[in-house]
């Protein structure tokens, strides 16, 4: 061509602009340990996404700022805590607002293939898993399978625009309906077209051209299909399972079709993708029991196949099924379907009622007891190699829960942070796969969704403060002891009240006992142990406490209250 | 009204000039011709309407000096007669006084007010690459024998993006309503500055070095946000920049040749009329901007036949220190115009452009590192005044054959017209003058 010149042009682009090469950083994850991290919320690193971003802190329901560049910023932070997974907020283009609250949480979706540009973009991506790995941390990306973002409107009076309108009732008894064509309430015929002189059969949907906020029709195209979509309206009654599964999330989030063909392996295909373009570790999966059981099998199973076709093995596919009933939650670990599901039922039998709020320790064993009949018994296949009932995602609250802290406030409880040092130690000696909520070590306790949102640089992310340590000290103790990781779990102590919880942790080389007192006052308890009679026995967090075991293998554990001591030979 | 017109015809001579162009144009597909451009700097063919009337009022005092007032209003947008819209966009450019021939002073000259203060330009471009100041100020230029210095220094305080200035409406103090007060101001500080070593070629022709620098400093300000909830410190912030230009003119009619070299950081590498939206550190300062650009504007001609070539190639890197970044680039743009002169009013030219531009960071809508390229082919049979390439005014017919590389194409939106094709046509009828410009000579 005629500028020769131009040929400076083609020097070297950075690596981050073609594919990554594929890597396998986890070769167990009974080894990690995950931070979950809201992207918005963690670190601003790159001003210039810094788009709709709100400068009013307490604006919690908007983009602060928060980037991939702000995680790839302070991975030292990461470092010093001492985690080895992370798991970040949804990657793709979300839409940008709806009802006044943003997308910042990343679950709206409008583009199932285009990154956040509040994040950044794809380069920016590759680079953020690339620099994690090279800090020996996994990387785990938010999965949405079950929705859109409010990209359509019912438009129930045909009249070609989104109304809200109040209707003589359809129950003939003259009452006046307020239906919102934005959201309208679950209908089991299929949302219906209606005006006051009655029905007129399907309500037809109308994709809505909104670019100023980003409601557009989704990509890829194909996903801009009717057929795709269930339909039904708005889910009313959270116990009736069809509406649970086909009804759109409230907030106007679309409802897809996961049972048709069609939609499943597009769904496939935009995931599959994502592990391809960026060497991502592990998918967690957004409102999993909002989709039919029968997915889970199909979409799993092509997701590891994939990402074991591209030389990619053990990635990780655990879901949120955001309920207590542990055999619902199980329900999804079975037969070639999720590795693992977030550990629901513990957080509400153990860390809200045990440490909260003074529950019997004796709910722990019973919860326990159950897992290995709710939950699969038997790993995956072309999974990561442990059952999910040996691998529950432990977790004591996160981005959809009120913090540890704010619930121990309101509780009363004399001293709520010795009562998270105590949920804390559970949660990293426990059997499983814990994950942490960002903020939980720097003592956050905001409330409900956003309160419970805030963005870590309110802390300067500060790493000398008391919690700090005491999370640091914990996982370093995790990923030091693999009784801890891969241990036999075996309760030594519960009761029928608040008190002493002590359970055995056993792999065969190494045996360990933790025991936390979930009380406000101090206990006494003789336990039975597997430790050798006459064997002297060492608080591996660092105190001088020893404590003696007794022929027959019993040991005299005294604790203060909320006291925590981890055992050892 | 009358009475500003009669005095200073009065007291003064006065002169007019103009640069202007204009021109219909079609893509012959039933649309308007566009311009389809990658770069920051295309070729100039396909360029909207754009009027500039210069007036200018001399005095000279005997023994004491000439002092001239410029005047130059300037208007762009579509015309009434193409749009039926009654309006332009007016803005007055030159408004100063300059007061040269001073006794006890040879070569001496300053001016004070609002100026295009610039240097040479590369025409093909419509491109000003090293010295381009246009501020509210004054300034000083000095040429003794075989020397040309000249400094410039202003203020800007640009109205976008409430990045210099903010007003916000407050309630009004005695009444019902609203009123807006000033509630952030911060003025951009420029200097410039040259220093020009002129040599003597041969019998005519001529050669030059020229150097400049140039400073910005922008004050630290806070700007409310949130209804005024909110405060958000703006730091303090600037920019310069350091170039070079050889230049040398003279060996035939109307020819000339630049190399030009500049590299500026800060404000001088978003510009000067520009307000950085994006592209900032988190800490909302430019000052780690970079740019690199290099330029050759030149013409030679003969009786018969002219040459004009135009080029340049940019390096342009942001504030936010992201390395992979699409906003982070290479870009450029030659163009070469031959063009045969039939008689003293007609012309024949054909010009030839390329533009290339590589971003750092990956285009989102393919997710590939893309580079677009924009090849023009133009043919340009002109009414003119005069031979060379540069007699004005010029009636020409031009066409332009524009193709786009696949990653052009992806370079704008799937809707765009731009996108739909490899090749686009643009046929335009129009006019370009300079007439005693004070911007174009």
């Amino acid at each position: 061509m005629i500028l020769p010149l131009f040929a400076l042009l083609a020097c070297a682009p950075s690596p981050y602009t073609a594919d990554p090469e594929i890597t396998n950083l986890v070769d167990d994850w009974r080894d990690r340990v995950i931070y979950q991290a809201l992207t918005d919320r963690f670190w601003n690193g790159d001003g210039s996404n810094d788009l709709n971003v709100s400068r009013d802190p307490s604006a919690l329901a908007r983009y602060q700022g928060g980037d991939w560049e702000g995680l790839i910023d302070r991975v030292d932070y990461l470092d010093e805590l001492g985690v080895n997974a992370i798991w970040i907020s949804p990657v793709f283009r979300n839409v940008e607002e709806d009802a006044g609250v943003s997308s910042y949480h990343g679950y709206w979706p409008q583009s199932f293939r285009d990154t956040n540009p509040h994040f950044g973009d794809l380069a920016k991506l590759r680079e953020l898993v690339d620099v994690m790995h090279q800090h020996d941390i996994a990387v785990v990306f938010d999965v949405v399978v079950n929705h859109v973002g409010q990209l359509f409107y019912y438009d129930i009076n045909m009249n070609g625009r989104p109304d809200i309108t109040d209707y003589y009732a359809t129950d003939g008894s003259g009452g006046m309906e307020t239906v919102t064509e934005w959201d309208p309430g679950w209908d089991p015929g299929g949302i219906q077209a209606w005006t006051t002189l009655g029905y007129a059969g399907q309500a037809p949907i109308e994709w809505l051209w909104m670019p100023e906020l980003n409601r557009v029709p989704p990509e890829p195209p194909e996903f801009a299909n009717d057929a795709w979509y269930h339909r039904m309206g708005r889910v009313e009654d959270w116990g009736d399972f069809d509406q649970v599964v086909r009804g759109d999330f409230p907030g106007g989030l679309k409802d897809l079709a996961t049972e048709n063909p069609n939609v499943r392996n597009a769904l496939i295909a935009v995931w599959s993708d994502w592990i391809r373009q960026t060497d991502a570790d592990g998918f967690r999966i957004d409102t999993v029991k909002h989709v039919e059981l029968d997915f889970w099998p199909e979409f799993c199973g092509a997701i590891r196949t994939f990402a074991h076709g591209i030389g990619k093995d053990n990635f990780l596919v655990f879901g949120e099924s955001f309920d207590g009933d542990d055999a619902l939650v199980g329900s999804y670990t079975f037969d070639g379907m999720l590795d693992s599901a977030a550990y629901f039922p513990q957080k509400y039998q153990v860390f809200d009622d045990v440490f909260k709020y003074g529950a019997a320790t004796r709910k722990v064993e019973e919860l326990y007891a159950q897992r290995s009949s709710n939950w699969g018994g038997t790993p995956q296949e072309g999974g990561i190699g442990v059952a999910p009932a040996d691998l529950p995602v432990n977790f004591m609250d996160n981005h959809d829960t009120a913090r540890f802290l704010f619930d121990a406030q309101n509780a009363g409880l004399p001293d709520p942070e010795a009562a998270l040092r105590g949920a804390l130690a559970f949660l990293f000696t426990t059997e499983g796969l814990p994950v942490l909520y960002y903020g939980t070590e720097q003592g956050f306790s905001g409330g409900n969704d956003p309160a419970n949102r805030e963005p870590l640089w309110w802390s300067g992310l500060d790493t000398s403060g008391e919690l700090f340590s005491w999370t640091q000290r914990l996982i370093a103790l995790r990923k030091e002891h693999t009784a801890l990781t891969h241990g036999e779990l075996r309760f030594a102590w519960t009761g029928d009240a608040a008190g002493l919880l002590a359970f055995e942790r056993d792999d065969g080389a190494e045996l360990l006992l933790v025991a936390i007192n979930t009380a406000e006052a101090p206990v006494a308890e003789t336990v039975a142990t597997s430790f050798a009679g006459g064997s002297t026995l060492m608080d591996l967090l660092g105190t001088s406490r020893s404590f003696a075991v007794a022929n027959g293998g019993t040991v005299d554990i005294a604790l203060g209250a909320r006291e925590v001591v981890v055992l050892g030979e | 009204m009358l009475l500003l017109l009669l005095v200073p015809a009065v007291l003064a001579d006065v002169s007019v000039g103009s640069y202007g162009r204009v021109q219909a144009s079609t893509d012959l597909a039933g649309g308007a011709g566009d311009a389809i451009d990658v770069v920051n700097h295309p070729t100039r063919l396909e360029k909207d309407p754009y009027l500039e009337l210069d007036v200018v009022l001399d005095r000279q005092v005997e023994d004491a000096g000439l002092f001239e007032v410029v005047v130059t209003p300037a208007l762009a947008g579509d015309l009434f007669h193409y749009d039926g819209a009654w309006d332009a966009d007016l803005a007055l450019r030159n408004l100063y006084a300059e007061a040269s021939a001073l006794p006890r002073a040879p070569g001496l000259s300053c001016w004070a007010g609002s100026r295009m203060w610039r240097g040479d330009d590369v025409h093909l471009l419509d491109f000003w690459p090293l010295d381009e100041l246009n501020v509210v100020g004054g300034g000083l230029t000095f040429r003794p024998k075989g020397w040309d210095f000249g400094l410039a220094t202003g203020l800007n305080r640009l109205s976008a993006g409430e990045y210099q200035v903010q007003w916000t409406e407050v309630p009004e103090e005695a009444g019902v309503g609203s009123e807006p007060v000033l509630t952030m101001d911060r003025q951009r500080f420029v200097a410039g500055g040259r220093a020009a070593k002129l040599w003597g070629v041969g019998a005519q022709s001529t050669l030059r070095l020229k150097a400049y620098g140039e400073l910005q400093l922008l004050p630290a300000a806070t700007r409310l946000e949130d209804e005024g909830e909110i405060t958000l410190d703006l730091p303090a912030d600037r920019g310069g920049a350091v170039g070079l230009q050889l230049s040398s003119w003279g060996w035939a009619h109307d020819s000339f040749a630049h190399l030009f070299v500049r590299y500026a950081t800060g404000l001088s590498a978003y510009g000067l009329l520009t307000v950085p939206s994006d592209g900032m550190a988190t800490d909302y300062s430019v000052h780690a901007a970079r740019e690199f650009q290099v330029a050759l504007s030149g013409n030679h001609e003969t009786d018969r036949v002219g040459l004009l070539v135009g080029g340049y190639l940019r390096r342009f890197q942001d504030a936010d220190g992201v390395d992979v970044d699409p906003d982070d680039r290479w870009e450029g743009a030659l163009g070469l115009r031959p063009t045969v002169f039939f008689t003293d009013l007609a012309s024949l030219g054909v010009e030839v452009s390329q533009e290339v531009l590589r971003p750092d960071g990956l285009n989102p809508r393919d997710r590939a590192l893309d580079v677009p390229m924009v090849t023009k082919l133009a043919v340009l049979p002109a009414l003119q005044a005069g031979r060379g390439s540069l007699a004005r005014p010029q009636i020409r017919v031009q066409y332009v054959l524009t193709y786009l590389n696949d990653d052009a194409r992806l370079w704008f939106d799937a809707r765009d017209t731009r996108s739909q094709r490899n090749v686009h046509h643009f046929l335009g009828l129009g006019a370009e003058w300079w007439l005693n410009s004070r911007s174009y000579r």
